[in-house]
């Protein structure tokens, strides 16, 4: 299994490399020494074959630092075929907040600019990893390829191998956020969230040695 | 560069100095930080010489701050900053700081922080200053206050040296003034006021032509128009008189402000109240009127007054209602048989006192009564008393009162202190010392002031009882540390409230003491006596700015906590959440305190302690 995995982080880092210039770090660098970027997507819903990106948040993990001169939001212009509908009233970004946005195509890159050597961190990736991915096929053509830390799944792990079943079975946050004694945050929007879900981070890989190749998941090939 | 995030930027306004930024510039330090978090024990670093690295702020959790042998410094918690020179022991040492929790810690790089530091000059007194430039700067900039400049007050009529009398006083008539500056080559040389006329040349005779400059009071006391309101009225108090001339920013006279004119900014006023008391017909009329004594003092506070005037105004209300009450008590028992004193101790001789406070006094007899003389005496001592305990000056819990004990010929009381010095006791000493607070409020000053002369004298002389007295005075220490929901003291205990009092203000007035004590110095207002101490080289001039500035900025904390107290309906205290203060009010004190622990050190050092 790990063998596998080792072979198929060496052929992502291969063809990001050719494709972009630029690989993955090293697998045995330990999560804390790692560069990151935590990233966090507010959605007009939870259907990827439905519903659209509205905005991307992210920011970088340098040596164990989150460095908020590297943070970044991006709205994404409304598709006129698709509606916020009832998720605004969570996130707060409304039909007429997007006009200003940037083409799906424009914030993307950006996106894939900011990860550049880097592996990203979400809170309950499959919903996010799964959104970036079709957006990706979409505009680019090429799905997504970077390996991840999901922070909820890490988190519960780490419960379940402390028999702690207190964190019970919430995705949210802030729930996790509560078991590490970090403040609630009031947040809905993109960076916010994804601040919180790198102090997350920092909190799991400062109490583990865990190296990249054990902490992430990877995106299957096809 | 535009903040990231508006939960960083919200709780970054929260902590001190950021939360005297302006918003935008908020945002910007927000965008320039990194966040790490450290778990317990692990260590953040060592700062020698800080400031090199930047700043941190705490987000959440503690840490401890440790000095080269290991030994904890001090712990700070959620919203405090280390990394910046930390002034513990006077200079700014090198420390390292270790997680004393799991904790979240905010970094803003020293490239960073140089900038922030460029474009916000105020800031650097705060980071790079002394506790005690901190407290200035607080001083400086937090002080909304009402200034002589902001009454619009008219421009002089003034007339020259060589006026004859009589010109000045149809001037006077003419323009309804009572009071005449007297100005040559446009500076002010004299004044003269309607009582001068009265005295100076009517009840001499003196002939009307006479030029001014012979009966003008020459070179007056001036205040200045961007003075305070009530330093202006405690100026006017303390000299007994009715008028100032004002001064403009060039020097110039632009005003000349009365008693009256100031008044009418804020009545009820206590100066009224003090003519009041003076002249109430009975002992309850004294006290109905002193009774709203607190509240004035409140308005002034919540006007900007500082504890300092507080205290010199309160005294004076205090010394109203003592004066009266004799005056009163002597109407009725017939002229006192013997000379004597009516001595004040404590914090009224040394007109400090808070809105509310108890009576500590004595009677100083010119000689050992005889019975009769005993018996009048007692008699007017026991009317006073009581008198202030009804006027609010309830009675002294350690009974030194002129009804009970304290009423003595002067050679007594010359021995109670000779008694205390020679054979020093911790307990004799402790009970002793506000007996070093001695101020004559009524009846013979000579008297008073010979004992106090003389009781300063032998005490200076005294080393052992000296170093008994400041082993007493050590025994109220600051708190260690002061945080949101508790107050750190020595030893690792915490407690919940902070009693400003016993904490803050006791071992300044202590420390003073002793200065006053060691060098014989008369003055007994405690920043007088820090003053004193400095200008006769017992501490330095520095440690004297920064110990008048802590006691001014604590004594100022209580002053408000009390005010605040009083307006809603409660009883004042000294006793202060933390959770009460702000977050920079809360920094300040700690720097506070910081100097008041230095200036202990460095006490029990010159005493062996």
């Amino acid at each position: 299994m790990k063998l596998f995995k080792r072979w198929r982080w060496r052929a992502l880092d291969r063809a990001l490399r050719t494709d972009t210039g630029c690989g993955l770090p090293d697998a045995a660098l330990r999560v804390n020494a790692a560069p990151l970027l935590a990233i966090d997507l507010e959605m007009t819903g939870l259907d990827p074959s439905t519903d659209a990106i509205v905005s991307i948040g992210w920011v970088p993990i340098d040596q164990g630092a989150i460095d908020l001169g590297g943070a970044s939001e991006v709205g994404l212009a409304a598709d006129t075929s698709r509606s916020v509908g009832h998720s605004a009233t969570i996130h707060g970004i409304r039909d007429c907040d997007r006009v200003g946005g940037l083409e799906p195509s424009d914030a993307l890159a950006r996106l894939t600019r900011a990860l550049a050597g880097r592996i990203a961190v979400f809170h309950h990736a499959p919903l996010d990893t799964a959104f970036l991915d079709r957006a990706l096929r979409r505009e680019f053509g090429t799905g997504w390829r970077i390996p991840w830390i999901d922070t909820l799944d890490w988190f519960r792990r780490r419960q379940a191998d402390r028999d702690d079943d207190d964190a019970g079975a919430s995705t949210r946050l802030d729930a996790v956020r509560e078991a590490f004694g970090l403040d609630e945050r009031s947040a809905h929007n993109a960076l916010d969230d994804a601040i919180s879900c790198a102090e997350v981070a920092l909190v799991l890989a400062a109490h583990s040695r865990a190296r990249l190749l054990d902490a992430c998941k990877l995106p299957r090939g096809r | 560069m535009k903040s990231p995030s508006p939960d960083i930027t919200r709780f970054l306004h929260t902590v001190a100095p950021f939360s005297e930024l302006a918003p935008d510039a908020v945002e910007s330090v927000a965008a320039r930080l990194r966040i790490r978090y450290h778990t317990r024990g692990e260590s953040l670093g060592e700062f020698d010489p800080p400031g090199r690295d930047g700043l941190f702020i705490v987000r959440k959790g503690a840490v401890e701050l440790l000095d080269s042998s290991g030994e904890i410094l001090e712990q700070r918690g959620e919203g405090d900053l280390f990394g910046h020179g930390i002034a513990f022991t006077g200079d700014n040492p090198g420390y390292c700081v270790r997680a004393a929790e799991d904790c979240l810690i905010w970094h803003l790089g020293p490239d960073d922080l140089s900038g922030l530091l460029q474009r916000q000059p105020r800031l650097a007194s705060f980071f790079e200053g002394g506790p005690g430039a901190r407290l200035r700067e607080e001083s400086l900039t937090h002080a909304r206050r009402e200034t002589l400049g902001e009454l619009e007050l008219r421009a002089p009529i003034t007339a020259e040296p060589g006026n004859p009398i009589s010109e000045c006083a149809r001037r006077m008539a003419e323009h309804h003034v009572s009071c005449l500056p007297i100005m040559e080559g446009g500076q002010l040389t004299g004044i003269i006021t309607d009582r001068d006329l009265r005295n100076r040349v009517l009840a001499r005779g003196l002939d009307p032509d006479t030029p001014v400059r012979e009966i003008m009071t020459r070179n007056p006391a001036t205040v200045s128009l961007s003075g305070r309101i009530e330093a202006a009225l405690v100026e006017m108090m303390r000299l007994g008189i009715h008028h100032l001339p004002v001064t403009g920013n060039d020097g110039t006279l632009a005003a000349v402000v009365s008693s009256g004119d100031l008044m009418r900014v804020q009545s009820p006023h206590p100066l009224r109240l003090v003519r009041d008391i003076q002249r109430a017909r009975d002992a309850s009329t004294v006290a109905d009127l002193a009774r709203r004594g607190p509240r004035m003092l409140a308005g002034l506070a919540n006007a900007g007054a500082g504890a300092s005037e507080v205290g010199r105004i309160a005294g004076r209300v205090t010394d109203a209602c003592t004066r009266r009450l004799l005056a009163l008590a002597e109407a009725e028992l017939g002229p006192p048989p013997l000379e004597y004193a009516w001595l004040a101790f404590g914090s009224q001789a040394r007109l400090e006192q808070g809105l509310v406070s108890d009576q500590d006094n004595g009677l100083l007899l010119g000689e050992t009564p005889d019975s009769e003389a005993a018996a009048y005496f007692e008699t007017l001592a026991t009317r006073v008393c009581d008198g202030l305990d009804a006027c609010g000056y309830v009675f002294c819990p350690g009974g030194v009162m002129a009804k009970g004990e304290w009423r003595m010929g002067f050679g007594d009381w010359r021995r109670r202190f000779d008694g205390w010095i020679r054979e020093p006791a911790p307990k004799s000493v402790m009970q002793s010392s506000i007996f070093f607070d001695m101020r004559a409020v009524a009846g013979s000053r000579d008297l008073a002031e010979r004992l106090h002369r003389e009781v300063l004298k032998q005490a200076s002389d005294s080393e052992i009882f000296r170093r008994f007295l400041a082993a007493e005075s050590l025994g109220h220490k600051p708190p260690v540390g002061l945080f949101r929901q508790f107050v750190q003291e020595h030893g690792g205990k915490q407690s919940k409230g902070l009693n400003l009092k016993k904490r803050g203000v006791i071992p300044i007035v202590d420390l003073a003491r002793v200065r006053a004590l060691e060098g014989a110095l008369e003055v007994i207002h405690t920043e007088e006596r820090i003053q004193a101490a400095a200008d006769t080289g017992l501490i330095t001039t520095r440690d004297a700015d920064d110990l008048i500035h802590a006691l001014k900025f604590i004594a100022d904390i209580r002053l408000k906590h009390q005010a605040r107290q009083l307006e809603a309906g409660q009883t004042p205290d000294h006793l202060v959440d933390p959770d009460e203060l702000s977050g920079l009010h809360r920094r300040y004190l700690r720097s506070a305190f910081g100097i008041v622990s230095e200036a202990q050190k460095a006490l029990a050092l010159r005493y062996l302690l």
